[in-house]
């Protein structure tokens, strides 16, 4: 199976590179007013609207740094009505895929909202994002808002 | 990209020790680790030097050129594209729909029919130990006999046989050169110059100019019924 790796400081994370629609270099975004932190603002991809959420802000509590390896994975957000709405994560050294096979990953016993599995190799653990996992409840609904509203 | 190199990371690249400059490939190639590499691009401390050169401040305009980049809509990819085997006759660049050959096979002996040593038919041929008729293309489409300049061995070489299948029939024919594959979008087709008056303007239905040449696009149809015509 494919993932897509990324790095924030030490820390590995992989998304099933199912979930991902594109990669896109760092780009510009609206900031929206009064939007939660994690909320990074909204980018223009090909004419529409698309939420970003800074995954450094989300899980290291710091904002992603302009480098040239922070990159804007688009993912697919399922919805509740079985569609899916774009949603971009900004993620540091978000270089390259690897091939990983699922049973690898083992349940690491301790429950965080946006976390999965884990898996340990040479480098450490990796540990495997699952994109309907990530967002805590309060930032999906203010996310679908946006959609709805656009 | 329009961005400029980024200056830190070109310092950041002057910066690297790179053993691969003293001990892999570039050096004297004693690292132990080539032995199980080869060559030091596929190894993972070279492939982290790489990365490395990407934590780099971005660069003035990086972020307003790919803003705008990624916010321009996507030119969509055209559907529409048939595609052809480009071929030659003489001095002649000629095309057929790919559809419509089975296969391309090297020349080899054409046996001639009794009673038909003349005109369209030029004999049988033995592809894959199935007798099949070839027709000359060339007494088709009145094409004339050009003084070839290469080599006769080397036109030998380039000559190949194509088997044409059309509503279960199969025939053949000669042609001098295969040059390959041409793809091409109906707006790219130019229309036959009024001023052709040979017979090949009848059997050409448009002009594709591709890779500089300026190929015939055959009218398949008006083609195949003339060859079965000229069977009978």
């Amino acid at each position: 199976m494919l993932f897509l790796l990324f790095q924030l400081d030490q820390n590995r994370y992989v998304l099933d590179a199912r979930e991902v629609a594109a990669v896109l270099p760092l780009v510009s975004l609206v900031q929206m007013p009064q939007s939660p932190p994690g909320v990074a603002g909204i980018l223009n991809y090909r004419g529409a609207p698309v939420p970003a959420i800074d995954l450094c802000q989300l899980l290291l509590g710091r904002p992603a740094r302009s480098r040239w390896h922070t990159r804007i994975v688009l993912v697919n957000y399922p919805n509740d009505s079985g569609g899916s709405h774009l949603l971009g994560l900004i993620a540091e050294r978000a270089t390259e895929t690897v091939k990983r096979d699922p049973g690898d990953f083992v349940s690491s016993g301790v429950t965080a909202p946006y976390q999965g599995c884990v898996a340990t190799d040479a480098d450490g653990l990796t540990q495997w994002i699952s994109v309907k996992q990530l967002l805590p409840a309060a930032l999906t609904g203010l996310l679908f808002q946006q959609q709805v509203v656009h | 990209m329009s961005v400029q190199p980024n200056p830190a990371a070109s310092s950041a690249r002057d910066s690297i020790s790179g053993c691969w400059n003293r001990i892999g490939v570039r050096g004297d190639s004693s690292c132990i680790e080539l032995t199980q590499h080869v060559h030091c691009r596929n190894c993972p401390v070279y492939s982290a030097a790489a990365r490395d050169l990407l934590d780099g401040e971005l660069p003035a305009g990086y972020l307003s050129h790919w803003t705008g980049e990624v916010a321009r809509e996507q030119q969509l990819a055209e559907l529409d594209t048939h595609s052809v085997v480009v071929f030659r006759i003489g001095a002649e660049w000629l095309a057929l729909p790919a559809a419509l050959l089975q296969e391309i096979v090297s020349l080899r002996t054409i046996h001639s029919l009794p009673h038909r040593r003349s005109g369209v038919v030029l004999g049988v041929a033995n592809i894959r130990g199935e007798l099949l008729v070839c027709f000359s293309l060339q007494e088709l489409l009145g094409l004339e006999q050009v003084a070839n300049s290469v080599p006769g061995k080397q036109r030998m070489v380039a000559a190949r046989l194509l088997v044409i299948q059309h509503e279960g029939n199969h025939v053949a024919c000669p042609v001098d050169e295969v040059l390959g594959l041409a793809r091409f979008r109906p707006d790219e087709l130019a229309p036959v110059p009024a001023t052709i008056a040979r017979s090949t303007a009848t059997y050409t239905r448009s002009i594709l100019h591709w890779q500089q040449r300026s190929v015939g696009l055959l009218d398949e149809q008006l083609l195949l019924h003339t060859v079965n015509r000229s069977l009978a």
